[in-house]
């Protein structure tokens, strides 16, 4: 009896750099944005 | 006349509506008057303002703070009442020692300031909801995805004794991971501070913004510009270290960055939260280092299979 083989579909790689989050208050780009505002 | 009247119903509306938007203090006059605030022994309350005018500012004077003292039934609470409703990530610095009495509302002690291994400017925040000290300024979390921590404007703390408040503000000096030095002021303010266009500290000041304004959004930690300021009881960010770092104009000198990321480090350390501050800021920052998908930091990049959150990509 032939063998075989399954295999299991590649599991797509997926780039967390735009969502994984840890942080509070900033950006993983750089901006230029400044506030002229209230502080809290 | 008619615009007399007009006028005056004008004033007692206004005056309503600014007043409506804080629980009434206690009829009567204050056992105990300051300059910001008072305590009412009725309900062995203190509230302090923390509000948008230029000749804002809150002074504990000895007298109050005898005052205070002798009048205080034990621990007692305290009301900081604001003019703009507390956003996901703020400030507080106040004149007594106090346990958060809300919550919505997490404290955060400063620790230090570095980068990290991308060469990202890093604040990281120690998570101890157990104390605040006075004059030590902190940093406050509110969970604003829930509808009962919205719109915030007074902040409860249980206070155990209070201390004078007479300067303008209060600093807590940061040591520097990158020149082991303390370079970075944590300033608590008790007095309004305007940054205009010829302040000789703009451009090293760093904040939290209270408003939606532009492309920054409230909560965001941001670098300040002319026109921004500070009301009483909040604190800010300001770098005191090489003035080389500052405004830069040789090509090898490193410029201050327009924003720092916030690392918050939970009570058991390594434990962070990971979705939650996206959710409530909006913002999106890399992970430094590798984390699995409860958030739990790991010591350096896994070898067994999994999802795990890295510096770019999910390891499988």
């Amino acid at each position: 009896m032939e063998k075989k083989e399954y295999k299991a579909p590649e599991m797509e790689i997926v780039d967390f750099e735009a969502q994984a989050c840890l942080l509070a208050g900033s950006g993983v780009e750089q901006t230029n944005y400044v506030y002229d505002d209230e502080l809290g | 006349m008619n615009n007399k009247v007009l006028s005056t119903a004008t004033i007692v509306v206004v005056s309503s509506l600014i007043s409506s938007a804080w629980a009434a203090r206690p009829e009567g006059d204050p056992t105990c008057s300051f300059v910001g605030g008072a305590f009412f022994k009725s309900n062995n309350t203190l509230y302090l303002e923390s509000i948008n005018d230029e000749n804002a500012k809150v002074e504990v004077d000895n007298d109050a703070a005898n005052c205070i003292s002798n009048s205080r039934n034990g621990n007692f609470k305290v009301i900081v009442e604001r003019s703009t409703a507390l956003a996901a990530n703020s400030t507080i610095t106040l004149p007594v020692n106090y346990q958060s009495a809300n919550e919505c509302v997490d404290l955060y002690e400063p620790l230090s300031y570095g980068k990290d291994e991308n060469g990202m400017w890093i604040s990281a925040e120690k998570h101890d909801i157990a104390d605040g000290t006075a004059h030590r300024p902190m940093l406050m979390i509110t969970d604003i995805s829930k509808d009962e921590c919205q719109g915030i404007k007074e902040i409860e703390f249980t206070a155990t004794g209070v201390s004078v408040s007479t300067q303008t503000s209060v600093e807590l000096t940061l040591r520097s991971e990158v020149s082991n030095q303390g370079d970075w002021l944590m300033r608590g303010s008790y007095s309004f501070i305007r940054w205009d266009k010829d302040h000789a500290d703009l451009g090293t000041v760093y904040g939290y913004a209270a408003k939606n304004k532009g492309e920054v959004k409230a909560g965001q930690f941001t670098k300040v510009g002319a026109g921004a300021f500070v009301p009483p009881l909040r604190a800010y960010l300001i770098y005191k270290g090489d003035k080389a770092l500052q405004k830069s104009t040789e090509s090898d000198a490193v410029e201050l960055p327009e924003t720092i990321g916030v690392k918050l480090i939970d009570k058991n350390n390594g434990t962070t939260r990971l979705a939650r501050w996206n959710m409530a800021t909006g913002e999106i920052v890399k992970v430094n280092g590798w984390y699995d998908l409860k958030g739990r930091k790991l010591n350096s990049k896994p070898q067994n299979k999994g999802m795990f959150i890295g510096n770019t990509k999910v390891q499988k």
